[in-house]
């Protein structure tokens, strides 16, 4: 009863995380300071004041706004990952296994040796080769990530297949499309929900680390990991610009983190050891 | 049951091959122009760019490069035109500093998760239970390259008592840290959910009805079942921790594979870049097939399919 109870009290804080940095994100325009690449060469490298509360970096813009803006770029790419990531992956692991046979063959042989990558280092590939913007950043997240969908959505779909719910739509005349969109597809959604609010985290983590290494947003982007990068020369002598950044991308990650554990043991309590994995 | 696992492991390897090959095959602009810019440090000439694509077989159909590709690379023949080293020997020089960078983050992870672990299940809801979970929670959020960038902030910058670039035993102290700090995390969580678990069996309730000292029972028979979840956890976090070394390596200097990725990437030496992808997945199934073996050894009742 205690653990419950303790689980509801998580889920109510992460919940409010999450609100916090969506409304954060969303009204960025209007709630930060100043305009994030404002430019002022008179404020540069400024301490925290209190026109500038996170100070100013080596171009004088305002820290603060960076990392309000931050979170709108961070959330708005990271939604736009998983929702890519998620509705390959669901619709392939579907028709994988909803029709079984050859077809089934080739995308779980496709799985294995994407999963015979560690997920970083082909998006770090991908985003090297192909060149570094928002749309590249997305496919080489997405183009890894699919595969965790579709092996957990097979999974439920081949115990689905059988059971007699579907024979009975068959018997009543549905065709294929009907049946793996308005039966299977609903009730394959309760071990993903989790995995989508994991993957976030994930995400929004996979997309600061591309960012400071110098492969995902590109500056002025006022992103946490290209701010973080940005932040590098003047570690002695300006520390406090690589303090909100980083702080920003940890407090997002834990807050969907938390937010995906508890959802997951609401709707999947098996899987409760398993954990989401991290870029 | 081996031999099947290592005939799937040797098809994925043969599947990885072709995906890395088509990565070459497909880096938009001509690869020639590339990688003779980048080596003669001038635009080359209609001549050196023919010379330079019939040296290399670039061409030849996809499927024929690919087989020049795939037998260059198990022979050992693959060049870095970067360096001008086979790419097995860039490989193997580098490799030792990975992989003692990865085995140390595993040692560490693993010394200290599994004790707090273990110890936060046995006082639930305690106040170390509390901190050791708060410890977790925040360990398993935190960026790695954020946490080494702290680390080198308070060691090298204000303390001043540890090295921040260079390689050798003080130096891997805090690359360590940074890389299996999010593993610790895990692995804590993890241990501490499988040992609640296990101590609600009824063999434990035996064991304590039978007057067995606690120590005996939380080590010999607890965590020896407990500890199941945590070995699979570890192989599944190997994976990340390999990506993970990219982003550490590069923060602080240490040769190895993930800073030499790196450098060819920024370099266009994709020559290189495939070899070194060919390498890392190579790796990566073994590693898996490793801990598909060490599992089935641990649990008798799993049966890898």
């Amino acid at each position: 009863m205690s653990r419950e109870i303790k689980k509801s009290k998580e889920m109510k804080v992460s919940v409010a995380m999450v609100l916090l940095l969506v409304t954060l994100g969303m009204f960025a325009p209007l709630i930060s300071p100043y305009d994030p690449n404002e430019l002022n060469l008179k404020s540069r490298l400024k301490y925290p004041c209190i026109e500038h509360p996170f100070g100013t970096d080596n171009f004088g813009r305002d820290v603060l706004s960076r990392v309000m803006y931050g979170a709108r770029v961070s959330l708005f790419v990271a939604m736009s990952v998983v929702l890519l990531t998620s509705s390959v992956g669901i619709g392939l692991g579907i028709i994988a296994g909803y029709y079984g046979g050859i077809v089934d063959n080739a995308i779980m042989r496709l799985v294995d040796a994407l999963l015979a990558f560690p997920n970083i280092i082909l998006a770090i590939v991908i985003l090297g080769i192909f060149g570094t913007s928002y749309l590249n950043l997305v496919i080489a997240l997405a183009a890894v990530w699919w595969v965790s969908y579709a092996r957990m959505v097979r999974g439920v779909v081949l115990s689905l297949k059988e059971s007699e719910f579907i024979l009975a739509v068959k018997a009543l005349g549905a065709n294929n499309f009907e049946i793996m969109a308005k039966h299977i597809l609903p009730n394959a959604m309760s071990p993903v929900l989790p995995l989508m609010t994991l993957d976030l985290g994930s995400a929004i983590l996979a997309i600061s680390g591309l960012g400071f290494l110098g492969l995902g947003l590109q500056p002025p982007t006022p992103e946490w990991g290209v701010m973080l990068r940005d932040a590098l020369p003047f570690m002695e002598t300006h520390p406090y610009l690589m303090v909100f950044p980083g702080f920003m991308i940890m407090v997002s990650v834990l807050a969907f983190n938390m937010l995906g554990d508890s959802l997951r043991d609401v709707l999947d309590p098996k899987r409760r050891f398993e954990k989401g994995f991290e870029g | 049951m081996i031999a099947k696992r290592l005939a799937t492991a040797l098809l994925v390897m043969f599947f990885a091959s072709f995906l890395s090959f088509s990565l070459l095959y497909l880096a938009p602009g001509s690869v020639a122009d590339a990688v003779l810019r980048e080596q003669l440090g001038f635009e080359p000439t209609e001549d050196e760019v023919v010379a330079f694509i019939t040296k290399y077989n670039l061409d030849q159909p996809f499927i024929v490069q690919y087989y020049i590709w795939l037998k260059l690379f198990v022979t050992g023949k693959l060049i870095c035109p970067q360096t001008g080293e086979s790419v097995v020997d860039e490989f193997l020089y580098r490799f030792p500093v990975t992989l003692s960078l990865a085995f140390s983050a595993v040692l560490f992870a693993s010394c200290l998760g599994i004790p707090f672990g273990v110890i936060s299940a046995i006082k639930k809801d305690s106040v170390i239970d509390n901190v050791c979970r708060v410890v977790a929670s925040i360990g398993v959020s935190i960026p790695s390259f954020w946490l080494a960038l702290l680390l080198i902030l308070f060691f090298c910058v204000r303390l001043k008592i540890l090295p921040a670039f260079g390689f050798g035993f003080k130096n891997m102290i805090l690359p360590t840290i940074a890389l299996g700090f999010h593993l610790f995390a895990s692995i804590t969580r993890v241990t501490r959910g499988s040992m609640l678990e296990v101590l609600n069996e009824q063999y434990i309730l035996v064991s304590r009805a039978k007057g067995l000292p606690e120590r005996l029972i939380i080590i010999r028979h607890a965590l020896k079942n407990a500890i199941i979840p945590v070995v699979t956890l570890i192989g599944l976090q190997l994976g990340h921790l390999l990506g993970g070394t990219v982003i550490i390596e590069s923060i602080f200097s240490l040769p190895g594979i993930g800073k030499f990725l790196m450098d060819s990437i920024f370099a266009r030496d994709y020559i290189a870049v495939s070899g070194f992808v060919m390498f890392i997945a190579f790796l990566f199934v073994i590693v898996n097939l490793i801990v598909d073996v060490v599992y089935m050894i641990l649990d008798s009742r799993v049966r890898v399919d």
